[in-house]
This record gives C-alpha cells, sequence and structure tokens, in this order.
C-alpha cells in the first residue's frame, strides 16, 4: 500500500457512495480530539478526491459550519428520484443530535440542515445506512440506544426490540448485506454479549454473541460481503487484539481468529467488492490488509502509519483500489492498494503538517522531538497485496484475429457449471459472419467464373435481377461477349440490326418504286413518318435493348461536324444504318435511288470491285450528299478522328461504328479513348463503362466505376468485383486464355480490399483466388502471405508465397549481454575451434588421402595446427584491407612457402576481422569468392583438394535465421551504388536505410555468420572429398588460373552500374573496406590462448551443420534454372560457352544461398520467378527483360553476385535455342 | 452469425486473462492466474498443446505477440511486476528478455506496430508506463512515463503505422522515421490518454474524459485508409464510449457513447478490418457492433451468456 493523497483536518468521516462521481470525502470535525489550534468551531467540509490530479493534496469543495462537532459521519445513495441525486449526509453529534446535509448545498457552502433530530440522549457514536432501503437508517448512542430512522417519515423512528441488559454505549452499528432486516450492534461492555443480531420484523434480537474469553471490548462490527450469516468483530482491548470472524450459525465461538496487532484494534473495513480483503487497524499503529477466508487468515499487505494510530478505516466505496485511514493526528490519509510509488510532493506534505503543528505551540513545544522524523527518510517500494483483488482478475475476453475469428473465453462462477468440465480453462475460438450476402454473392461469382456456361447464366441472371437501367446495360454488355459474335451482339444492343435493316431497305425501295414521284414521294413518307418508322425498328428488340435504344438519338451521324446535327432524312439515316452495320450493297442501293451517284460509288469503292462495278453502271444519275464525313471515314477508315471529334450525345453511334468496322487491335484503343471523352461528361460518364466493356479495359472500367459509385459498402464493391471479374474473364478468353489479363493499379486495389472484406469474414480461399495473381503491390503481397500460411502451409493449387516481410531476427539471451567485444572473440575462437576440429576430424577418418594430396612442402601436413595455419591465410587473405583483386593479384604471385608467412606474423589481428566484415559481404560477393579460390589452387595441385573444400567452410558458422538486414521495398536505383573514392568515409549502399541502421546490423547478432555468405559454405562444404563432378571441376578452373575471368564476370552485370573512371576499385569489392576502417584492433592473446584448445572440442560441429533447404516458395527457381543450365550443358560442344556455363551455375549458386538466407528482397524475388516462368515458356528474351527490369531496379549490391550469371545462361539459352 | 470452430481444454489449473491467436491464427497463446502461459497450435478444428511458458511469480495478465517477421517472439505482463519477452529459438521457447522496473502489477503490454521497429508498451497500476524498444543484438531500452495515470494504468494500445498528410497510402520503408508514434492508455482515474513520441519523449497530447469510473480497456482501431482515428473504450462504469478524431478537421477528439451495458465492461476489441468492435463484460456476455452509416452503433450479435458461439 502506499499512500497517494492526504487531508489534513482532524475529522470524522464518510466517502460519498459508490454510485456518485466524482468522489468525495465528507469530513465533520471530530468530537474526540482537538487541532492543533485548539479551535472548538465545528465545520463540515467535502474534498475532491480526484484521481485524475495528480497532486497529493485534496481540495477542499465546500465547508460549512455547523454548531456541534461529529462522532460519526455517514453518506447515504439517493433514495428517491431527483430530490437528493448525491445523497444525503448523516451525522452523528457529541450532544446527541443526528443531523442530516445535503452534500449539494456544502458544495455550494450552504449552511442548510435538512433535518434535525434530538431523540437521542448522549453522543450519538454509530450510524449506520441499510444496504437494500436506502430511505433507512439506524443510529446508536449511550445506554444501548437504537433507533431505525426513516428519511421518508423522520420524525417516528423506531427501535429494534427491547433494550440489551446490561445496557452500555453501541460502539457500531451494521446492516447485513444480504438480509435487509438483519442488523447488528456492538456493545463495548466486556460483561453480557458483545454483539447483538437484530431482525427488524421480529422486533427482537435473535442472537447475542458473547465472546467465550468474556474479555472482549467490541469495537467495530461488519458483516461479510456476499456470506449473509458471517461477521467479524474487532477488540480494542490491549490484551485481546484480536479480530474474530463468526459464522452465526455456529455461534459458540469465533470461526476464525485474526491475531497480528499488538494492540487493540479500533476498525474494520470489509472489501464490498472481493470479500477476501478485510481491513482492520489498531492502536499499533498498523493497518492490515487480511485475506480472512484463507486458513489460517493471510495478511495479504500491511500499512504503517506513522507514529498515530489510526481510529478508522475504510474501502472507498466507490474504487476498491484505494482505502483511507483516519489518525488521530489529524490526518485523513488516502492509499493505494496497489502499491506502487508515493507522488513526488509527499515529503513536503508531511513537512508542512509539522510545520502548522510546530505554529500552533509555538516553536519551542516540540523542540528536539520530531515524532514524524521517521517518515522522511525514504521509504522502501511498497509491495502490492500478495495476491491481486479480484477486480483485477479479467475475468473474460474476446478478441478478434485474422480471418474474422474471434477467440473468447469466460470465467463462469463454479455454481453454474458444476457438472460440465470447469470452464474456466475453455477458450473457444469462433467464425464471425457479418456480411452473409456478401458472400452468398461471392459464392455465386466464383461459380459463376469457372466455365463460360456458367458465366453466360449468371450474367443472364444478373440481367434479369438489375434494379436500374445503368446495371441493365451492363450486364447485358458483359453478356453478350459470351456469345458467338459479339460485335455484332453489341450493335444490337445499341441498336442496330442488320436484319431488321435490310427489310427496312427493302420495303423503302419497294414502295418507292411503286410510287410515281419517286424520290420526292418517298421523302415525304420518311419526313412525316421518322418517329413512327423509328419505333417499327426497334420494335423487334429485345426488352432490354429498348431502353437503350430509346436513347439512342434517332440515326447515325459519323463524322466530324455533321455528327452535332441529326440527319432531317430518313433516307440519310438509312445509308448510315446501313454502314453502320456495314451492309454495302444496301447503302449504295439506297445511294443510287436518291440521286447520290458519287455516294454510291465511294461506298462501292468499299464494298469490292463487284459491288464497284454494279454501281458504276448506274452513275449516272448523281446527287449530292450530306453524309459525305460519314463516308470519308468508312472509306478511309479513319475512326480516330471519329472518337476525337464526335458529339457526345451521339456515342453510341460512334461505338457503333467502332464495333463495326475497327480493326480488332484499333477497337480496343479506339473504345477506350471514346470512354474517356464518356468519362468527362458530366451526364454520359456512366457510360463510359459500357465502351470499356467493348475494350476489355478492365483499369479503366474500375476508374470511371469509381467516379460513377465513389460509395463503398460491402454491396457496392461485390457489384464491381462481379463486372470486373466476368470482364476479366472476357478478356482472357478472347487472348484465347494465352496469358491471364494482368490487373491494374486500381483494379488491384479493388480486388485487395475486397479480398479482405472476404477474409474478414473467414473465406480465406476465396480471397486467395480472387486476389491478382501477378502484383507486385506491397500490400497484396502481405495479405496473399497472411492467407496462405493461415490456412496451413499447403494450400492447394498455389505456392507459397514469399514472406514480405524483412525478415528482423532477435536471438536469444543465454550470453551474458553486456560485453560486445569478448563476445566476438569467444564466436571467433568458437569457429576456429570448429574449424580446427573438423580438419582434424578429416585426417583422423582419411589418412590415406591427406598424404596424397596435401602439399608436400607444407611443413607438418598432419598437424591440425598447420592446417589451422592455412586456414588463417586464407582468412586472412580475403579480409585484408585491400581489394580483392589486389590479393588475388598477389595470392597468384606468392610461391607457395611464402603464403604461410603472412598469417605466422599476424595471425589474431585478420582473423578477427570476418565478424566486421560480414554484413558487407553480400556487396563484394563475387570477388571474394574467387578470392579462395585461388589458394585452393595454390596449396595443393589439384582443384579440388583437401584443403579446397575445408577452407572456405570453416568461414559461416551454421546459422538458421538470415541475419541481413533486407528492406522493406529495397527502392534502390542503380547509379548510387556507384563507389565513391577509397579514403573517403564509404557511402552506404544506398537502398534505403541510413549508414547508421547498416553499421548496426553489421555490427552483428552474435550469431551473425562470422564470415562471408553463408551461402558459401554448402558448395565447399561436400560431404567428401572423393566424388568430384565434372560440373564442379569446370567452374573452379576459370577462376584459378589468372584474374582474368573475373573481370568478366564482373562485366556483365556491374558494367551499367560503374561509372566510368571513378575508382579502379571494382565496385563490388569496394564496400568490404568500410567496415574495416570502424574496428578497433583487436588484440593477439585472446585468440591465441583460445586456439589452442580449441581444436579438441566440437569435433564434427561443422558436418553436422546441414545446407538450409530453399524455402519451398522459390524451390521452382532452381528447378528451372538448373534445368536450364542442364539443357544447355547438353546442347553445347563449344567449349568456351562450356566455360561460361559453369560460370553462370556457380554464379545463380549465389542465388539460392541467398534463397536459402532469405535475404533478398520481395521485389527481386518477384522479379526472379518472372524470369523463371520465361524460362519455362522459353521465352529468353522475355526472361532478359525480366532481368534488366530487377537490375534497374534494385540494389546493386543484394544481386551482382548472380544476376551477372542470370543473364548470360539466358543469353546463351537464346543462342541455342534450347 | 458466429458459430464455434474450435474449443480447447487450456488445462490451466485457475482463471484465464487473455488468449491471443498470433499473426496468422495458427497459434493461440493463452495465460492465466496459474502464472503460467500456455501455446497451442490450432489447426482445422483442432488443437495441440505446444509448450508451457513458466516464468511468472503472479497471475499473467496479458499476453501478446510479436509481429512474424521478428520470429515467434510473445510478451506477457504479470502481478509479479514483470515483463517477459519470449522468443521461441531453435523449437524452444526462452526468455529473451525480462523487464522488472515497474514497482506494481503490470497489467497490459501492446506491441508497436512493426514498421515503428520492435517497441512494447506496458501499463502498470503504479500509475506509469514504459515503452521498451529492442536495438539490436537483444539490448532493450526502455522510456518511463511516470504517472501516467493516477491509481494504475489498466491498458495501452498503440495507433496503427500512418504517415502525417498521407493517411491513403500505406507507408514504405524509407519513411520510418516519418512514422507517428502514437498510443493510448486508459486508467483507474478513468482517463484515456493519448501519447506522442516528440523526439524520443512521450509526451501527453489528449487526455480523453467521459467515463466516470475506471476506464477498463482502450483499443485503438486499425487504419482503414481513412485520415480519421479511432478509439474504442470500456469502463467499469458499464459504458464503451468511441472517440474520434478527424484529423482532416483539426484533430479534436469527440465521444459516442456505444451501448451502456448491464455489468462492468472488461474489453474491447476491434475487427482487423476496423468495422466491428467486440465488447466483452463482467457477465461473461460477448457483443459484436457496427457502425451504422448516421454514425450509430447498432448490435450485430449478441453471444450468449458464457456461451461464446452460440448463435442467434
Amino acid at each position: 500500500m502506499v499512500k497517494i493523497k492526504q487531508v489534513n483536518v482532524a475529522a470524522n468521516y464518510a466517502w460519498s457512495p459508490a454510485e456518485n462521481h466524482p468522489v468525495y470525502i465528507a469530513a465533520g470535525t471530530a468530537a474526540q480530539q482537538l487541532d492543533a489550534t485548539f479551535s472548538s468551531n465545528a465545520k463540515l467540509e467535502l474534498y475532491a478526491v480526484d484521481m485524475a490530479d495528480e497532486s497529493y493534496t485534496v481540495k477542499c469543495a465546500g465547508t460549512i459550519e455547523t454548531e456541534n462537532r461529529f462522532q460519526k459521519v455517514v453518506w447515504g445513495s439517493n433514495y428517491t428520484d431527483g430530490a437528493h441525486t448525491s445523497g444525503l449526509i448523516v451525522c452523528g453529534t457529541d450532544k446527541g443530535n443526528i443531523e442530516i446535509y445535503n452534500p449539494e448545498k456544502i458544495l455550494e457552502n450552504e449552511a442548510d440542515c435538512v433535518l434535525t433530530t434530538s431523540k437521542h440522549t448522549g453522543p450519538v457514536r454509530s450510524l449506520d445506512f441499510n444496504n437494500f432501503q436506502k430511505n433507512l437508517f439506524a443510529s446508536g448512542a449511550n445506554d444501548s440506544e437504537i433507533f431505525i430512522w426513516d428519511l421518508k417519515n423522520p420524525t417516528n423512528p423506531m427501535t429494534p426490540g427491547a433494550k440489551t441488559q446490561p445496557t452500555s454505549a453501541v460502539g457500531a452499528l451494521a446492516w447485513n448485506k444480504q438480509v435487509q432486516h438483519i442488523l447488528a450492534s456492538t456493545s463495548s461492555l466486556t460483561s453480557g454479549p458483545c454483539c447483538v443480531v437484530w431482525d427488524l420484523r421480529k422486533n427482537e434480537p435473535i442472537i447475542k454473541v458473547q465472546d467465550p474469553s468474556g474479555r472482549m471490548q467490541c469495537s467495530d462490527v461488519t458483516w461479510h460481503p456476499d456470506v449473509a450469516t458471517q461477521l467479524v468483530l474487532s477488540s480494542e482491548d490491549d490484551h485481546l487484539p484480536v479480530v474474530q470472524l463468526w459464522d452465526l450459525r455456529f455461534a459458540t465461538s469465533p470461526m476464525k481468529v485474526l491475531e497480528k496487532h499488538s494492540k487493540g484494534v479500533l476498525s474494520v473495513s470489509w472489501c464490498k467488492q472481493d470479500a477476501d480483503l478485510l481491513l482492520t487497524c489498531g492502536k499499533d499503529n498498523q493497518v492490515y490488509c487480511w485475506n480472512p477466508n484463507s486458513s489460517p487468515p493471510e495478511i495479504l499487505c500491511e500499512l504503517e502509519t506513522g507514529a498515530q494510530w489510526c481510529f478508522d478505516v475504510q474501502w472507498c466505496p466507490r474504487n476498491p483500489n484505494v482505502v483511507s485511514t483516519g489518525s488521530f493526528d489529524g490526518v485523513i490519509a488516502i492509499h493505494s492498494i496497489m502499491g506502487g510509488c508515493a507522488p513526488v510532493d509527499s515529503a513536503n506534505q508531511n513537512q508542512a503538517q509539522r510545520n502548522k503543528i510546530t505554529d500552533a505551540f509555538g516553536s519551542d513545544a516540540f523542540a528536539g522531538e520530531a515524532p514524524n522524523q521517521q517518515q522522511q527518510q525514504p521509504k522502501a517500494k511498497s509491495v502490492p497485496l500478495k495476491k491481486p483483488p479480484k477486480w483485477m482478475r479479467r475475468p473474460c475476453a474476446a478478441s478478434f484475429s485474422f480471418g474474422g475469428k474471434l477467440v473468447s473465453f469466460g470465467n463462469n462462477p463454479p455454481a453454474e457449471n458444476q457438472h460440465q468440465q470447469p470452464n474456466h480453462r475453455v477458450v473457444k475460438i469462433s467464425q464471425v459472419v457479418t456480411e452473409e450476402k456478401l458472400l452468398e454473392r461471392s459464392a455465386e461469382l466464383r461459380r459463376a467464373l469457372a466455365d463460360d456456361a456458367q458465366c453466360t447464366d449468371y450474367c443472364r441472371k444478373k440481367l434479369a435481377d438489375a434494379q436500374n437501367e445503368f446495371e441493365e446495360d451492363f450486364w447485358s454488355f458483359l453478356k453478350v461477349n459470351f456469345e458467338s459474335e459479339p460485335r455484332k451482339e453489341f450493335l444490337q444492343l445499341l441498336g442496330y440490326n442488320k436484319v431488321d435493316l435490310k427489310a427496312k431497305v427493302r420495303d423503302g425501295l419497294n414502295s418507292d418504286a411503286g410510287s410515281s414521284n419517286g424520290l420526292d414521294a418517298f421523302d415525304q413518307i420518311a419526313v412525316a413518318q421518322e418517329s413512327k418508322q423509328q419505333e417499327k425498328v426497334f420494335k423487334p428488340m429485345k426488352k432490354s435493348n429498348r431502353k437503350v435504344m430509346r436513347r439512342i438519338p434517332t440515326l447515325a451521324m459519323v463524322g466530324g461536324i455533321s455528327f452535332a446535327t441529326k440527319l432531317s432524312t430518313y433516307i440519310d439515316s438509312m445509308i448510315s444504318q446501313a454502314l453502320l452495320i456495314g451492309d454495302y450493297e444496301a447503302a449504295v442501293d439506297l445511294c443510287l435511288h436518291s440521286n447520290r451517284m458519287a455516294d454510291a460509288i465511294v461506298v462501292a469503292m468499299a464494298g469490292g470491285p463487284e459491288l464497284m462495278e454494279k454501281t458504276q453502271k448506274r452513275y449516272f444519275e448523281a446527287n449530292e450528299s450530306k453524309i459525305s464525313r460519314l463516308l470519308s471515314a468508312v472509306v478511309m477508315k479513319n475512326w480516330g478522328d471519329v472518337v476525337k471529334s464526335c458529339d457526345l450525345e451521339n456515342w453510341k453511334e460512334a461505338l457503333a461504328s467502332l464495333l463495326t468496322y475497327a480493326s480488332p487491335d484499333e477497337l480496343i484503343t479506339l473504345c477506350d479513348e471514346l470512354g474517356a471523352r464518356l468519362e468527362k461528361h458530366p451526364d454520359l460518364k456512366s457510360n463510359a463503362c459500357l465502351c470499356y466493356i467493348c475494350s476489355g479495359n478492365i483499369e479503366q472500367l474500375v476508374r470511371s466505376w469509381n467516379n460513377v459509385k465513389p460509395e463503398n459498402n460491402s454491396n457496392d464493391i461485390q457489384d464491381l468485383i462481379e463486372k470486373m471479374m466476368v470482364l476479366h474473364r472476357v478478356v482472357e478468353q478472347r487472348s484465347g486464355g494465352r496469358s491471364a489479363a494482368s490487373m491494374g493499379e486500381t483494379a488491384s486495389e479493388k480486388l485487395s480490399e475486397y479480398a479482405h472484406m472476404l477474409a474478414a469474414q473467414g473465406q480465406l480461399n476465396a480471397a486467395m483466388e480472387m486476389l491478382p495473381a501477378s502484383s507486385d503491390k506491397i500490400s497484396i503481397q502481405i495479405l496473399r502471405d497472411r492467407l496462405f500460411h493461415s490456412q496451413g502451409d499447403d494450400v492447394a493449387g498455389y505456392q507459397p508465397p514469399v514472406f514480405p516481410f524483412a525478415r528482423d531476427g532477435v536471438r536469444g539471451g543465454q550470453r551474458p549481454e553486456a560485453q560486445v567485444q569478448p563476445r566476438r572473440q569467444v564466436m571467433l575462437v568458437k569457429y576456429i575451434g570448429v574449424l580446427t576440429a573438423h580438419l582434424f576430424d578429416r585426417f583422423v577418418q582419411q589418412p590415406a588421402e591427406p598424404a596424397e594430396r596435401l602439399p608436400t612442402n607444407t611443413s607438418n601436413p598432419t598437424s591440425p595446427i598447420s592446417l589451422l595455419n592455412q586456414s588463417m591465410v586464407v582468412v586472412n587473405i580475403m579480409h585484408r584491407n585491400t581489394a580483392t583483386t589486389d590479393i588475388f593479384v598477389q595470392l597468384i604471385s606468392l610461391p607457395r612457402n611464402q603464403m604461410y608467412q603472412p598469417a605466422q606474423q599476424r595471425p589474431a589481428a585478420t582473423p578477427n576481422r570476418p565478424q566486421d566484415v560480414n554484413p558487407y559481404a553480400r556487396p563484394n560477393q563475387a570477388p571474394t569468392y574467387s578470392a579462395p579460390q585461388a589458394p585452393t589452387s595454390m596449396f595443393t595441385p589439384q582443384p579440388v583438394s583437401m584443403s579446397t573444400p575445408q577452407v572456405p567452410g570453416l568461414m559461416p558458422m551454421p546459422q538458421s535465421q538470415a541475419p541481413s538486414y533486407q528492406p522493406y521495398m529495397a527502392p534502390v536505383s542503380a547509379p548510387q551504388a556507384v563507389p565513391q573514392p577509397m579514403g573517403n568515409p564509404p557511402g552506404p549502399p544506398s537502398n534505403g536505410y541510413t549508414p547508421d541502421a547498416e553499421r548496426k546490423h553489421s555490427s552483428g547478432g552474435w550469431n551473425d555468420p562470422p564470415a562471408l555468405d553463408p551461402n558459401r559454405i554448402p558448395k565447399k562444404k561436400k560431404p567428401s572429398p572423393q566424388p568430384i563432378d565434372t560440373s564442379q571441376l569446370n567452374m573452379m578452373t576459370p577462376a584459378a588460373p589468372a584474374p582474368t575471368p573475373m573481370g568478366q564476370m564482373m562485366q556483365p552485370g556491374s558494367s551499367p552500374m560503374m561509372q566510368p573512371g571513378t575508382s579502379p576499385i571494382m565496385p563490388g569489392v569496394y564496400p568490404s573496406s568500410a567496415p574495416m576502417q570502424n574496428i578497433p584492433p583487436v588484440s593477439l592473446s585472446p585468440l591465441k590462448t583460445a586456439a589452442a584448445p580449441a581444436p579438441s572440442v566440437q569435433t564434427g560441429a561443422l558436418k553436422g551443420a546441414p545446407k538450409a533447404p530453399i524455402p519451398t516458395e522459390h524451390q521452382i527457381l532452381q528447378t528451372q534454372f538448373d534445368e536450364l543450365i542442364k539443357k544447355a550443358m547438353n546442347q553445347n560442344n563449344n567449349q568456351q560457352i562450356k566455360r561460361k556455363l559453369d560460370e553462370c551455375s556457380r554464379r545463380i549458386e549465389f542465388l539460392y544461398d541467398k534463397l536459402r538466407g532469405n535475404s533478398l528482397s520481395p521485389n527481386i524475388i518477384g522479379g526472379l520467378h518472372q524470369v523463371a516462368q520465361s524460362v519455362a515458356s522459353r521465352d529468353y528474351a522475355g526472361g532478359l527483360r525480366h532481368h534488366t527490369h530487377i537490375v534497374t531496379h534494385s540494389n546493386f549490391s543484394e544481386i551482382s553476385a548472380f544476376m551477372p550469371g542470370l543473364k548470360s545462361l539466358l543469353q546463351i539459352a537464346g543462342q541455342l535455342r534450347i | 452469425m458466429v458459430s464455434v470452430i474450435n474449443t480447447i481444454d487450456t488445462l490451466h489449473e485457475d482463471m484465464i486473462h487473455d488468449a491471443q491467436m498470433d499473426y496468422y491464427g495458427l497459434h493461440l497463446a493463452t495465460c492465466s492466474s496459474d502464472r503460467s502461459i500456455r501455446i497451442f497450435e490450432v489447426k482445422n478444428g483442432t488443437q495441440r498443446l505446444l509448450s508451457t511458458l513458466q516464468g511468472h511469480d503472479g497471475p499473467v495478465w496479458q499476453i501478446a505477440w510479436a509481429h512474424p517477421k521478428y520470429g515467434k517472439m510473445l510478451a506477457s505482463c504479470s502481478y509479479d511486476r514483470k515483463v517477459i519477452i519470449w522468443k521461441e529459438q531453435d523449437g524452444q521457447w526462452i526468455k529473451l528478455y525480462e523487464y522488472a522496473d515497474h514497482d506494481s502489477s503490470v497489467n497490459s503490454v501492446c506491441w508497436a506496430p512493426h514498421e515503428l521497429g520492435l517497441i512494447l508498451a506496458c501499463g502498470s497500476s503504479d500509475g506509469s508506463i514504459s515503452v521498451i524498444k529492442h536495438h539490436g543484438e537483444n539490448q532493450w531500452e526502455a522510456t518511463k512515463i511516470n504517472n501516467a495515470h493516477t491509481g494504475g494504468c489498466n491498458a495501452v494500445s498503440w495507433a496503427p503505422a500512418v504517415v502525417p498528410g498521407s493517411l491513403i497510402e500505406p507507408p514504405s520503408q524509407n519513411q520510418q522515421n516519418t512514422f507517428v508514434k502514437k498510443f493510448c492508455s486508459a486508467g483507474c482515474d478513468n482517463l484515456i490518454k493519448v501519447w506522442s513520441d516528440k523526439d524520443g519523449r512521450w509526451e501527453e497530447v489528449e487526455k480523453l474524459q467521459a467515463h466516470t469510473d475506471w476506464v477498463r480497456d482502450c483499443a485503438w482501431a486499425p487504419s482503414i485508409g481513412l485520415p480519421c482515428s479511432k478509439i474504442a473504450s470500456c469502463s467499469q462504469d458499464r459504458q464503451v464510449i468511441i472517440w474520434t478524431s478527424d484529423e482532416s478537421t483539426g484533430g479534436q477528439w469527440t465521444s459516442k457513447t456505444l451501448n451502456e451495458f448491464d455489468d462492468v465492461v472488461w474489453h474491447v476489441s476491434w475487427s482487423l478490418t476496423g468495422d466491428i468492435l467486440a465488447v466483452s463484460g463482467g457477465n461473461n456476455k460477448v457483443s459484436l457492433w457496427k457502425e451504422k452509416l448516421n454514425g450509430d452503433w447498432t448490435i450485430v450479435s449478441d453471444i450468449g451468456k458464457g456461451q461464446p458461439g452460440s448463435t442467434e
């Protein structure tokens, strides 16, 4: 417990009732004590106990002067509706009065006593409100007087029964907490009963509790909060400083006795919210918190109150974390039972209190005496209760998790589920579905997408269910895509029907033939009947099309300016219609008939030589034409112009003409263009969607939809998704299933939103289906990963997706934390130990081979230590603070014996470096890789020898987690990777993170691989040296003899990144120098001492470390590329290409290792999968394009090791046409 | 519609106080007054106990899974005043880090959005809040907000990672430093407070006052791409309040009472899409709430007393 606030007032007090907010303490000047000023005034004050207020003091919120001082103060809850909403404060005075106050008036400082009664003869020491009838309270005074008051009728109090004999002062009263008509009262007399329990229905005492010892001087009584028959009595007798727990069913002796106080107990308070908490305070200055229900009763917490007794202890009714104590030094202290630290200003408060007393008595009064001094010492942090109170124990909770799952548990009271398994142990996982309609529709859609027949039915159904014109148009347009001749159907939907028109033409011509006045008459009829005729034309159309038609402004006007005006005559419209549907013959007939010879001829030219011939025969009757533009468009096939310049009111005509004439390729762009124009039109924008359906442009469809219907409830999205997906299917079908139509960004976004919605309803698989397959959007990748794995690790039909986050492995703490440097050394020693052990192992296991294979000039070939030295040379060489090429050259030129020199001279300093170098190993992978190759050929004559496999093998430690820092999206542009001149602090590899971050990582988790890349292990670590396959041999050869091949291999990948002339040092090599500069030199000794015993430990540790598998989702990459290499090898006879292939294979191995290490960013991996796909479909040019894309969009250092290899592989594959 | 798909007998020897699924919904962690944490594999309606983590000396109140990019990692807090970060390493759960700098019960732990790094907020009954940040190599640094809630802090919940100004687009990696680091906390002072990181210091930027009793829990709603923040809070006063701040209109917080329940409300949890709120009350009732277009909240499902999962 810790004191959190204090009120400096010598008072009897009461907390405001639990239902009141904010919380107050009502403090009435205590009758039994004098304050420091010896003032005889009396006050009743309200103090606001505001937990949100961080300060230690409690503000006085209202004060009234009163006539009398108080023996007891209680605060009753509101018992009426409205009158006294904050309840009433009832005070017992030392003069025998009971005074009742309205706290709201006190807050206004109005001394307005609601009621004063003077029934009692002596000081009223005890008061208690009934727990059930809030208008009832009991009062007790001297001479065993007890009254029960009804606030509704306060004039006539009743008595609970005949006075107890012998009479004594009533020390305390308590109403039962469970049964409303039971009241307990105590007597301070030791003779007679110490506690009487009254039944107010019978108006008599029902039980008199008599302490068997006969020495109980009862100071306080309180009922068990939950058990009706139990109560607690406290004894203020210093010789019997106990608290007794009685059960009235066995009222001969106390059930339990709480013994701890060393002097009389003055007050008890039982926590209403948790019956396991009982507070007692006594004359020994102690406050204890008990669990009276445990056996034996246990003290959960204690509180030393300082120099003064507490006469009173109370739980705050509203906030059970808070208890208050009233002490004789004039302080009401407020404590938190939760422990913790006291507010900072508590010490000052105590000081202030002391000063006040000193002031009152004069500074001499307490000279030399400092009773409170002990408080000044910083108290040890107080301890909370041994066991948490009930209200801290969360009994139930329901939390959402991915996929609309709800995890819930509830701890029912044991009574409810006795017959079941204990319910408190059960956790339930439930599926929450709130969008049932959505799921239904989604399932329907997915069924429809299964095949064409389903899809057509689906469209038909949708069309039938369409609620408005827009929907109708939409679905009719989508539906016809599944017909045999969609274009024709589109035309029909737009209101053009070839058959109908033919009939019309025939009719027109016939009627004309019969008339004497020929054309004129025809025209007249036409004009007169225009509207009627049109209706006739449209009548045969399907119901659903009628509405489409109605919006067609009469007949087509195709072509620039004339589009704006409608054709006035029927004949023109007939011609237009004929042209729009491509019926040249009819058009020519009409032209001829109306005397438009030129038109006829022009049309006939477009209609082919035969028609041309026919037309020419009737050429002589020439006539003028208003529709030359349309003709020119038709004849010249200049539809772009039409689309650009047509009046949008006539968009249907324009669309119709496109559908009739435009070539499939043109159609798409032209429809899109028309759609784009329509979108800008305020009234027609919804029609843009129809254009996009014709063109199959999903992306534009979605955008345009967003314009038209920006709302976003689940139904709207479903509406759109249905259309998108059907159109997607259409497009797929149009392209002959060749390639899945890719979704644009907006479309992808919608789909991913939709997938999220489905996932939230638990439809993980459906959500997965809806996700656009080929999106590299990170949000989609994240969702896909989550969907996949949450369905278990095996989802039929899907490759495991790439983990879309940069892993950030934290490894745990068996090792001492503080010292970083020693730890590194330990690691180094360890790995050298492993190395030597490994070498040693080899010697022991294969005694014959080493003898053969080791170079004869090795001073002590069988000693592991000498091998250790060898390996150190390699370590040394590989991590020298020079460009690797230089080392390489040096190595080449060094005689074998000299090779050992550097190692012996400074064996410790250099091998320490690998730790630090490691994180930068990636950028210079290729060169460093080459370096160890060189010593290989020098140590031993054979390309693959004893030492070769082992030497690089010692570098990496087995490790499971990729330590590398991997940027979230790796947004890197290539040119930044250009090296800066040596000597300056090197620029970071510019992949979006700061050098700081890089260094942090580079300084390395202890488990980071000590040297190079982990990738390197596997190749070197052949289980045994004997089976050397040829490809491996070939791979080694080019690297070993001379630096030239290395130069070659740098070229393909790195050349685009390198800026000419910046530095002679290769960019890949360069970064390794950076960490070098930051590393403090490491002393020799630890290594030496540690290295010596190393060989004896960890035998075979290296052997045991298996090469990590490539994550299953990427195995396809390995399969594809290895397959390709193999094929190329088989096809090829050219030695040079063969060498190149070996090089490729070696390079690609780096890729596999990176995959194993999971150290590639998602966009690179995505790109690689695309390359692999291209390889699978033998589209090597495509593969190269993807390759270039990766190279230009990724961090050079991340990919430089393998991308060149991949490139030449693709090139070779292309050349060989495999 | 709510249907039970798994019923897991945890075999805890005392009350359960929290149950949390991991990122993929494959692992369930539970914690209890019996001082232990149990980890189950949950798959296709079956479950298997994988581990029992012992390490706390008091009831374990809450557990929280870290983002999977940090591996399998779990934080727990207990009445024993400790916070423990657990990690599965080579198939074994180990104590990665133990934080014991609180003076009273630690009631709540919550991981920051992974975009911000590996950061854990802890609320304690001692009134303070600790923010523990991983600096690599298992080095952790704690920042403490003292006197955050007088009387104790009951819950902490992080705001989703958004970049100011571009709330629509999920942020990319190189924007890491521009993320607003914010969380809310609930306490026995009846308040919800919003804390924001200002140059490495945590500042109280908001004090939300409407509850009239302890605020038991608070939950910051996931971002759904709107420039609007939402916090749900529940209290001893039996109310659930939804607080909203529209950042486009100056970020003033307004409160709306979702409902007044007939018992103490212990826990609120947003669905991952942020459209449904699960409310758990002391009467063991769970109800699901959804916001209507007019901004009112309506109950979509009331899961019966002690029967989470019964359909309605």
